[in-house]
């Protein structure tokens, strides 16, 4: 579990120590930009879908209590239990009960941020249950003792080396072995046997399709798969926002998850779960955790338009240089600032963001991230609760930059000063933009200035207007 | 009691209502064939030409290799007799499983559960051969849950399956063969 003490800076500041790796990590995450604007430019109706899911999924949000009992009906008649929690706390109880009602001592579970958000496994762990997380990404990190740093390549952080050694202690794979396909090779042969030695399976749900009383399950390795078919029990668990309308709203968003994620076409697998197996047991559990607490704001709502595809994170120059534990939150990244910057105790999630407009710019559903991020800023300002510093300086910014004749001489005085006063006298005072940038040369005139002498027909008409 | 509080809890929604848009969005009508092969190349799966005829050769072969043949399809014999419990196709070296119909844009395969004694076949195999009538082709997903509405509404389980199985967590190194079948043969009969 991780517990934020740091703000966004210091723990970048942490990241930022080793620059090779930075860059290293960059370059991963960029490549999966590519690979998705690859996949997106491929199709010509790729604006059209976005516009479509973004539509959907408004839609379906405002809508959700219907939704969400025609689902639950669904469901019923056709044999599956439907549990509901309004809390992570609930959640996890409901899931005990009902692996203890079974006697499961070993439960295999695919990715599901949600069980994360949750705190699933160490709950589970504390009363005598195995959890084995079965995506190999994050068998990786729970075999490290790490959460996931990022949504969906969850051990992007880490390098093959580093995998090769941590296998070669828990797996019991040669020494240097480094190779991605035969450490692949030993999880898959690890992870079969834990697949095949398991009581129940949990899986999260990518779309819950109301119509049909069905989940939808995307996976490229299989694993949640080879995970609910074999054991008797199967869990999914679902947060409000995951339902969609009906088949056709489905395909809308399938076509754009995985080609926004990493550029394939489809993920290897998307399953339809519609009722139990044979002789099977199937449990949904719907989890509302905050959900409707955001949507109580019409801005935070949208965030939950969100299909968790990744693609914010990997375009986000902030979240690519400072590696996804900066923030201290389960979901990093553009989009964990939208959903989780209200259990940020440092206050400071929000700025970790140079409000590009990137993440928004790639969301298949249009999430207006940047938006949601300013909002985040003034809602802290609003409630006082700027993160340490900012609360001081930032008023006295606003009214130096309120007043023309601060300003004026404010600037007047800085060119000054950068063009007499010694650098080591003046670059302490640039604080962190100075760190890694050198102070700007000064140019001779304020942009007033400039414009008064080479433009000054645009001050007139702008003087008129008014 | 939790669901009347999240129910209650929804009704001081902000959210604006919005209209469920219109889903039209006319399918490209090029070579279906040919577009499915090359979307099928780029999720590492194979089609393969020469119909039955093929199939069978390949499965005969297979088993004179000394390969477990788990087959689904009435008209092709395997040596795997399958199992009453799903852990028992756990030595399965090829799957032949009927496919319903294919997707042209991305490669993926809808196999219902109707098509299966176990829901577990198509992953727990090591390797895959799909097979798919040749005119049962769609251009894209809309038309493939077009195809989904008028199945037997008392379908369980059904899968679009694109490819083999695969991974890329170890430092974006693409893996074919993560946990479920570890190639991808698709026959268009």
């Amino acid at each position: 579990m991780q517990k934020v003490i740091q703000t966004h800076a210091k723990a970048a500041d942490i990241f930022c120590r080793d620059e090779s790796r930075v860059d290293w990590h960059s370059k991963a995450l960029w490549v999966l930009r590519e690979k998705r604007d690859r996949a997106a430019s491929s199709l010509p109706e790729w604006e059209t879908l976005r516009a479509l899911g973004s539509q959907i999924k408004l839609h379906t949000l405002r809508e959700l209590p219907s939704y969400l009992e025609a689902f639950e009906a669904k469901c019923l008649s056709q044999g599956v239990q439907v549990h509901w929690a309004k809390d992570g706390a609930e959640h996890n109880r409901i899931v005990h009960e009902i692996l203890s009602r079974h006697g499961v001592k070993k439960l295999v579970k695919s990715k599901s941020m949600l069980t994360e958000e949750c705190h699933l496994n160490p709950f589970l762990e504390g009363k005598g249950i195995e959890v084995i997380d079965t995506d190999l990404g994050e068998r990786i990190i729970q075999l490290n003792h790490q959460p996931p740093s990022h949504i969906v390549v969850p051990a992007i952080h880490m390098k093959k080396e580093e995998v090769g050694d941590l296998f070669h202690e828990k797996l019991g794979t040669p020494k240097g072995e480094s190779d991605p396909t035969r450490l692949t090779r030993a999880a898959r042969a690890h992870l079969r046997e834990q697949f095949l030695s398991a009581d129940a399976a949990m899986t999260g749900v990518n779309m819950a399709v109301a119509s049909e009383g069905a989940v939808i399950v995307c996976t490229n390795e299989g694993n949640a798969d080879m995970g609910a078919n074999l054991p008797k029990l199967q869990l999914h668990s679902m947060g409000i926002d995951k339902i969609v309308p009906d088949l056709d709203s489905a395909a809308v968003l399938l076509r754009m998850l995985a080609r926004n994620a990493t550029g394939q076409p489809i993920t290897t697998y998307s399953s339809l779960y519609r009722t139990p197996k044979p002789g099977g047991e199937m449990h949904v559990i719907i989890v509302d955790n905050g959900r409707s607490d955001m949507m109580r704001d019409k801005l935070l709502g949208e965030a939950l338009k969100c299909i968790r595809c990744g693609g914010c994170l990997n375009t986000c120059p902030v979240y690519r240089r400072s590696g996804g534990y900066s923030y201290g939150h389960t979901i990093p990244g553009p989009i964990g600032i939208a959903v989780g910057a209200d259990e940020d105790s440092t206050h400071s999630s929000p700025w970790a963001c140079t409000l590009c407009g990137s993440c928004s710019f790639v969301c298949p559903t249009k999430v207006p991230l940047d938006k949601i991020i300013f909002h985040r800023r003034r809602l802290y300002a609003e409630r006082k609760s700027l993160p340490y510093g900012k609360s001081g300086y930032m008023p006295l910014v606003g009214r130096f930059m309120a007043s023309p004749l601060l300003l004026d001489t404010g600037m007047a005085a800085a060119r000054v000063a950068l063009k007499i006063l010694p650098h080591s006298l003046l670059k302490p005072m640039s604080g962190a933009w100075g760190k890694y940038r050198e102070l700007p040369a000064a140019p001779g005139s304020s942009f007033e200035g400039w414009v008064k002498k080479n433009r000054p027909e645009l001050l007139v008409k702008s003087k008129g207007e008014k | 009691m939790s669901k009347q509080a999240i129910l209650e809890a929804l009704k001081s929604s902000a959210m604006e209502k919005v209209a469920m848009p219109t889903i039209d969005i006319a399918p490209v009508t090029t070579d279906l064939k040919a577009y499915l092969a090359q979307s099928l190349a780029t999720v590492a799966g194979r089609l393969e030409d020469g119909g039955m005829a093929a199939l069978n050769a390949r499965v005969e072969e297979l088993m004179s290799g000394g390969n477990k043949v788990l087959s689904t399809l009435a008209d092709i014999p395997g040596n795997h007799k399958g199992a009453d419990d799903p852990h028992g196709l756990a030595d399965v070296d090829f799957a032949v499983i009927k496919g319903e119909f294919a997707v042209a844009e991305n490669g993926a395969v809808w196999v219902a559960e109707t098509a299966l004694s176990q829901r577990i076949a198509p992953f727990i195999c090591e390797n895959l051969l799909l097979v798919v009538e040749k005119d049962a082709i769609v251009a894209n997903m809309h038309e493939a849950m077009t195809h989904l509405g008028k199945l037997d509404a008392s379908l369980g389980f059904g899968v679009f399956i694109a490819g083999p199985s695969k991974t890329a967590d170890i430092e974006q190194a693409l893996v074919v063969g993560a946990h479920g079948a570890c190639s991808l043969s698709l026959y268009l009969v």
